[in-house]
This record gives structure tokens, sequence and C-alpha cells, in this order.
């Protein structure tokens, strides 16, 4: 099995998360696997970029409530709103994490990791150096994360 | 055969209409109507023989909807949507109307007709939605709350509500017949209070800045399926 949000570009084709099949056993796996995929294409030289958040909460909060029912911030006619979706969610994604590490909370985590389904399913090529050091900073926390959520699951 | 002449029921076919008619069948309740509008073929052979039971009560998935709403004498209604029912809800206006439909339901209906909906978690902790993971997540534990509709997103006075804790629930799929379930539970009780005690007693939700749920993640659904041996 494939994790099923890496297949295809979800700026292009948005995820709505309707009742998806989670039943397989190694689905964490398949997860991690493709999170990893892609750090894989970061280049060695490139080092993480933990600057934090700018947002203030209630702007993060309004945002959320965006995403959650779009998916994406600006309408796609080119590749340049792709890139410009790209730069927003990088953002979005950096001031998630921030709020996620003062105070850990699973409406803003399951946000976040829909935010990096879309990010890692886009060509690498559509990231400046800078938005690649802040996703391996945001990923690797994301990671971390969710161990901790499944050692406090006990699964 | 008991019947409750204050309520009506109108929903779409869906799973949790379907756990509603036949926990009201097992439990011998009718209703005033059962209104059916968004009439669609309703296909439960991929959950053929399946059943549950919680707090005493079970469903099986061994009837077909069509039967669940012969017994019910439910009339089917040729709308897509509740918002164009207006009309036809008139002369319901004096009776509480249980919704079992999706999708914002218009001002002019939460308004002016006392519309109940069933929501699978605590309110006002738990709006929104998935929110049966969420709680299982956070609290090891799932609600049902009944409450009258309002424009806002889960607000409006609380009606009835019943927590259990997730040890209940083990093997069983939380969105095939554990949500469907304790909503349809809690239906029957709020129904059987309402026959004892001649009225509804409803209290106001005591904050209005809790936030709201969205879809939970698959990986955290999947994480709680685990948790609760569903899968």
């Amino acid at each position: 099995m494939t994790y099923p949000y890496s297949t295809k570009d979800l700026l292009d084709s948005p995820e709505r998360y309707s009742f998806p099949d989670v039943t397989a056993k190694n689905y964490l796996d398949t997860f991690i696997y493709s999170r990893l995929q892609f750090l894989k294409q970061i280049p060695v030289e490139l080092s993480e970029n933990s600057k934090g958040g700018t947002l203030s909460e209630e702007d993060v909060w309004d945002k959320i409530r965006i995403f959650e029912v779009n998916k994406i911030f600006y309408p796609i006619n080119n590749q340049y709103d792709k890139i410009k979706n790209v730069k927003e969610l990088v953002e979005f994604a950096m001031n998630i994490v921030t709020m996620l590490i003062s105070d850990f909370d699973y409406g803003l985590f399951s946000c976040l990791l829909k935010v990096h389904d879309t990010l890692t399913s886009l060509s690498i090529k559509l990231f400046e150096k800078q938005q690649l050091e802040i996703l391996l900073f945001t990923i690797k926390v994301e990671g971390k994360l969710l161990k901790k959520v499944i050692n406090e699951q006990n699964i | 055969m008991s019947k409750i002449s204050d309520f009506i029921l109108v929903g779409t076919v869906n799973l949790r209409t379907y756990f509603y008619l036949s926990l009201l069948k097992n439990m011998n309740i009718r209703l005033e109507n059962v209104l059916i509008y968004q009439n669609t073929e309703f296909n439960l052979d991929s959950m053929a023989g399946e059943s549950i039971s919680l707090l005493g009560y079970t469903v099986n998935l061994n009837e077909s909807f069509r039967s669940l709403c012969t017994f019910h004498q439910a009339k089917f209604i040729d709308c897509t949507s509740i918002n164009e029912m207006g009309e036809i809800l008139r002369p319901y206006v004096d009776k509480y109307i249980l919704f079992s439909g999706k999708g914002i339901v218009k001002a002019s209906l939460t308004d002016g007709f006392s519309l109940i909906h069933i929501h699978p978690g605590k309110l006002p902790k738990y709006r929104g939605s998935t929110t049966v993971y969420y709680s299982l997540l956070l609290e090891d534990n799932i609600t049902a709350s009944a409450f009258f509709m309002e424009q806002g997103i889960d607000t409006g006075r609380i009606i009835y509500e019943l927590s259990i804790g997730g040890e209940k629930i083990i093997q069983y799929s939380i969105d095939y017949l554990v949500d469907p379930m304790i909503r349809a539970v809690v239906l029957v009780r709020l129904l059987l209070n309402f026959q004892k005690e001649g009225k509804l007693t409803s209290k106001k939700q005591q904050a209005n800045n809790e936030r709201t749920y969205y879809k939970i993640h698959p990986v955290l659904r999947h994480i709680v399926q685990r948790k609760t041996k569903s899968i």
C-alpha cells in the first residue's frame, strides 16, 4: 500500500479527507515512508530553519478555518499561483508548529498533517531554499509529535 | 406499540436515519410522521450481518432501509434539501422535528421550527466534524448531544446528552456502527424521557467561545481505530 496523499498534486486536486480507508495495518509505515521520501529530496547542504511563527494565535485559527474549507489559500490558474500557495502554506506550517510546541492540540496537529500532505505532494522544484529549510524543521517536529501521540495512546 | 405524536423525523437515506428507524422499531416506538427526502437507494451489503449493542440497546443491520420505512409508514418527499421543505413542514410547526440530514439549515427553518439534531460530541467542547475521534483521543470516551438547532454550528440549547467510555466500543467500527448507534440511543432515551415527563427541558450551552473541530486527519483516525481495536 502507498500513502494515498502522496500520489497526486494536492494543490491541483485538493483532498477532502472524506471517510478515508485507514484500515491497512501498515498505514503509519506508509505515511512515514512518504514523508521520508520527500525529505530525501532536500539537498543535504540545507539545514533546519526554526525561525518561529510570526502570526498571532487568532490569525492562525483564522487561517485554519480557510485552509480546512478550501485546502488552498489562492485559486490556482497558473504556476505563479502555485508558488504563492507554497509560500503561504510553508509559513502556515511554521506558525502551526510554533503553536504546537508551546501547547499541543489535536485539532492543530490534524491541520499540520494536512498542510504537510499538500506540501509534500508537490514537486521540490516549486520550493525556494529557505522554504525547504523550514519544511525540514516542521516535518521533523511533526514526526516527533506523532511519536509522542503514538506513545500516549498506547498503540 | 407506543406512538409519540409530538415528534416527526425528517432525514435523508443514510446510515444514521437507518439506526434511528431501526432502534425505534426495536423499542416499539412510532413517531407522528417520518419524512424521507433526497430519496436514493441505500446499499447495506457491505455491512450485512453486522450488529452493535450499547447500554442494553441493540441494532442488527439485517433489515433493509425500505422495510424500516414501511414499518414507520415513512413518506418520501421529492426534495434535495430540508431547506426546500418549508411548506411541507408547515403543518408540523408545533411538533419537534428530529433532523437526520446533512448541510446547513437555513435560518427560516431553525428559527421557525423546533429542529433537533443529535451531534456525536459533548457540547460546547466538541463542535464540528469527526468529534468522536477527537474525544476518544483526548478523553477516551464519546458523547452524543441532542440540541435545538440554531444558525451557529452545533450551538443551541442542549436537551439530552449521553457519554460512554471507550472500552464499551472496542472492536466496533467507529464510523459505521458507534457513531450512528450512540446517536440512536440518545434519540430513544430523549423520547422515553419525553413520554415520562410530558415535556422537553433544555439548557443553554455554557460557553460560546469554544472552537470548531474539522475532519480529523487519516493518520489520527488510524491511531484511534487501532486504539479501539476496530482494525
